[in-house]
């Protein structure tokens, strides 16, 4: 289930709410525990086992790690055991079929079968976030959770479930034990999920449908239709993205949690360093904490330090998805990150504001040619679109394209910088305002429910009576 | 205690609508059939077991929802408008355009598949010793270029009917954009709806008479209908534009028997015209009763031996209501539902002219003329 769709909207949702608050505290986790188990199962009921399977593997792991606290070997042997198997599971659910593929690619092996195995939702979210529990209790940054539900609460909580933010054990472990609830964060996890859906449903959904037409024959655009396609798909992947991990962190918030703030405006990062402390930034959290500081970090010198970007970037890309473009996507940035470490970053700092901007962002938009394209022949096709004039600057359609969606781009332009934020912001404080926003709160969910009834009306034009 | 309620203002408003909504789904009784859409609406979900495990059973769940969401029309309404209001014009597959005319995008089509389809039919055509010709009926976008928007992607029925010209060399090619042409105010297309006006199939009928030598009957004007909402409409979600009027022409004295054959189904009337459909939203099918696989026309009144097998899609409906004051017997057979065989009854029936009669853009991207190899 996905939080901008009908049946978690008008169903899931106050089921849940009403049931949460019904309850006593005690029982909250245990509502919220089965609640997410629906939410996860919605999809694909069978995973619910796997999803049962990885809380039971983490949550023993963590009881061995207390019953083990005086054997260093044990401990040692349990979390190795325990991070491997986390891996084996996102390696067979995520990757075997890549693997298989690509193996198949020498003669010798073009006998196997294609393992036919549907990605569990969610599954790169909710092991990551199960590892930081096991590592943090390893190295006793936190205690072992000894109440099952409560660990299974954390897991599977459905708010951050299917799309992030990555929420580290550590972070919530005491509000696991104990939360408040209040108007004041009820409002604000309001107005954060209804920004988020905004985000989602009104931007992404109609910058999405730009993307496609492009992206359907990438041979064929014109240069200005590429570059609007492109950056379509730029503004897209953030307002998806950022606008999930919104509606996750507002939805957070009801229910009494505070987690980690996911984006800060990546767009406007003035150099390629400052955007990855912008973008998904739990997850460049969790591969600092658990790969590239374990591995040694800067601490050993510069060549080492370079094979630890480069290790850390070839992961975090193909942690993006079971595809070669993904882990190009990493290794891409691992080499620009390695450029800026190594000299760029210091000259960025003195060149002119608008130099630095406008390079990073060339490079990111760049960067998502090779994230949205699985084929590397068609990745390359859409690089010379943009680059040369093969099929012409412009053409008629392009216009079209352009000026049909130029205020949709101009509004996505305008939200992906802080200024529309921080006016909202001013306004809080002025009278009138408090009438203003839950009109203008109101306003924007009908629109929203509409787009959402809107996709699923299908006019059948041919049908026989 | 100010500041209090003012914190809860926003949720409880939030929280009110999604509860307004959702006791609205249980409570307000369920359509079976959208009109608009013209589509039967999910049914409840069905429990099993099965269902639950391989998935399908919330797939029932969120169709149902979807297809019965309490104000759903007035939702997609809403949000039509506001694609409007935000330049978007175009995106949900219709643009606005000028004087009320709502216009369907062009999907993707190729000329090399229209070749291909037009080869189809002249082989079908060769095979049953049938001589044709051809009319393709470019979209009211591609004609009426001055009631576009400003901005919107080009319609590419001059290429599909250059490439259909020139693919039916040495057949009769009515080039539609010539009978067209002329510059006067009669209105040719709906402004819902993708058809010829009954004065567009007339301008068609005209052009096909003059060509085929044949004498142009005369027609009056009998009865004119009001509230034609057509696919455009129905597709553009924009519920405020204006509805079109049908206006019906017939001949004096007019005498037809009309058989429509549905598989083994075979039902006679004795007139062109079905107006039951007049009560409707989407009107067109007063004319020969809409879409059918296979129907034929006697015209009783006629016996001067013409006989007419007619390929086509919908946009041959309206015109051969005119067209059937000149034959004796008109077959009219639409390859997206016929699949019995053809060759046995042009024989028995002495059919010798095929005319083919399509929109350009349904030509161009038809699979269903593969077919002919079989019939």
């Amino acid at each position: 289930m996905v939080f901008s769709s009908l049946p978690f909207l008008f169903f899931f949702l106050p089921a849940t709410l009403i049931l949460y608050f019904a309850v006593p505290d005690k029982a909250k986790n245990a509502v919220l525990l089965v609640m997410s188990l629906l939410f996860y199962g919605y999809g694909e009921p069978i995973y619910i086992l796997l999803m049962l399977a990885s809380i039971l593997l983490n949550y023993a792991a963590g009881r061995l790690l207390g019953v083990f606290d005086a054997h260093e070997k044990r401990r040692r042997a349990v979390l190795a055991l325990c991070v491997a198997a986390n891996l084996l599971l996102l390696g067979f659910f995520k990757y075997a079929g890549l693997f298989v593929s690509t193996v198949k690619l020498l003669p010798a092996f073009s006998f196997l079968p294609d393992p036919q195995i549907a990605l569990p939702i969610g599954i790169s979210f909710y092991t990551f976030q199960s590892m930081s529990y096991v590592i943090d209790t390893y190295r006793r940054n936190c205690a072992p959770q000894k109440n099952l539900i409560t660990f299974g609460t954390y897991v599977a909580l459905f708010p951050q479930l299917i799309a992030g933010p990555i929420v580290r054990y550590v972070d919530v472990e005491k509000q696991l034990q104990r939360r408040t609830h209040s108007w004041e964060k009820t409002t604000n996890g309001v107005r954060l999920f209804l920004f988020g859906l905004c985000k989602k449903v009104l931007l992404a959904n109609a910058l999405g449908a730009v993307w496609e037409q492009c992206k359907a024959a990438p041979g064929e655009n014109t240069t200005l239709a590429a570059w609007v396609g492109i950056f379509a798909f730029t503004f897209q992947i953030f307002f998806d993205f950022s606008g999930y991990s919104d509606m996750a962190v507002g939805l957070g918030k009801i229910f009494g949690f505070e987690f980690v703030r996911n984006f800060n405006y990546p767009y406007t990062a003035d150099s390629i360093t400052d955007f990855w402390r912008r973008w998904h930034i739990s997850l460049g959290t969790w591969f600092r904490e658990y790969v590239y500081i374990p591995l040694g970090g800067n601490r050993k010198g510069r060549a080492r330090q370079c094979l630890n970007i480069f290790i850390v970037w070839a992961l975090t890309g193909i942690w993006h998805g079971a595809s070669w473009n993904f882990l190009l996507w990493g290794l891409y940035f691992g080499v620009l990150l390695t450029v800026e470490k190594f000299g760029l970053l210091a000259r960025l700092k003195k060149a002119p504001r608008a130099l630095a901007h406008l390079y990073t962002l060339f490079f990111v938009v760049l960067g998502w040619v090779i994230f949205d394209f699985t084929s590397v022949g068609d990745m390359g096709a859409y690089f010379v679109s943009l680059f040369t004039a093969g099929n012409g600057l412009v053409s008629g359609d392009a216009l079209a394209l352009l000026m049909t969606h130029l205020p949709l781009l101009a509004v996505s332009a305008l939200f992906s910088v802080p200024t529309a934020r921080a006016a909202f912001g001013r306004l809080h404080g002025r009278r009138g305002w408090r009438f203003l926003e839950p009109v203008l709160g109101v306003a924007a969910f009908v629109l929203c429910v509409a787009s959402l009834v809107s996709s699923t009306y299908n006019p059948f034009l041919y049908f026989r009576f | 205690m100010q500041k209090k309620k003012r914190a809860r203002a926003l949720p409880l408003c939030f929280f009110l609508m999604i509860a307004a909504l959702t006791a609205a789904f249980f409570l307000l009784p369920k359509q079976s059939f959208a009109e608009n859409e013209k589509r039967v609406l999910a049914e409840p979900p069905q429990w099993s077991w099965r269902a639950l495990l391989d998935g399908s059973l919330t797939e029932q769940a969120q169709t149902y929802i979807a297809d019965h969401f309490p104000l759903r029309e007035a939702f997609v309404g809403l949000d039509s408008y506001a694609q409007q209001l935000f330049g978007r014009n175009g995106d949900s597959g219709v643009y606005r355009g000028k004087n009320g005319f709502l216009f369907a995008a062009q999907g993707e089509v190729s000329t090399r598949k229209t070749a291909e389809n037009v080869r189809k039919i002249r082989d079908f055509a060769a095979r049953n010793g049938l001589a044709a010709t051809w009319m393709l009926v470019p979209c009211s976008g591609y004609t009426l270029g001055d009631c576009l928007p400003r901005f919107h992607k080009t319609y590419r029925d001059g290429e599909i009917l250059d490439a259909a010209k020139d693919a039916a060399e040495g057949d009769t090619f009515l080039d539609v954009r010539d009978a067209f042409a002329v510059p006067d105010q009669t209105q040719l297309y709906y402004k819902t709806d993708h058809h010829l006006t009954s004065k567009g199939s007339l301008a068609l009928y005209e052009a096909y008479c003059a060509a085929e030598g044949l004498q142009t009957q005369t027609f009056t004007l009998t009865q004119t209908s009001d509230g034609f909402y057509g696919t455009a409409y129905s597709k553009s979600g924009l519920w405020l534009t204006k509805p079109d009027t049908v206006e019906l022409y017939t001949e004096d004295g007019g005498d037809y028997t009309v058989t429509i054959t549905e598989g083994a189904q075979e039902t006679t009337f004795s007139s062109l015209y079905f107006p039951e459909h007049l009560k409707d939203k989407d009107q067109y099918p007063v004319f020969l009763d809409g879409n059918h696989s296979v129907v034929k026309i006697v015209n009783n009144r006629c016996k001067n031996g013409k006989k007419l097998l007619i390929l086509k899609d919908s946009f041959a409906h309206c015109f051969t209501t005119f067209l059937a004051a000149n034959y004796e017997t008109i077959l009219m057979v639409d390859l997206r539902y016929c699949r019995t065989p053809l060759t046995a009854t042009i024989a028995e029936e002495g059919i010798r002219d095929l005319l083919v009669l399509y929109g350009a853009e349904n030509l161009a991207t038809s699979t269903d003329i593969a077919w002919l190899a079989l019939l």
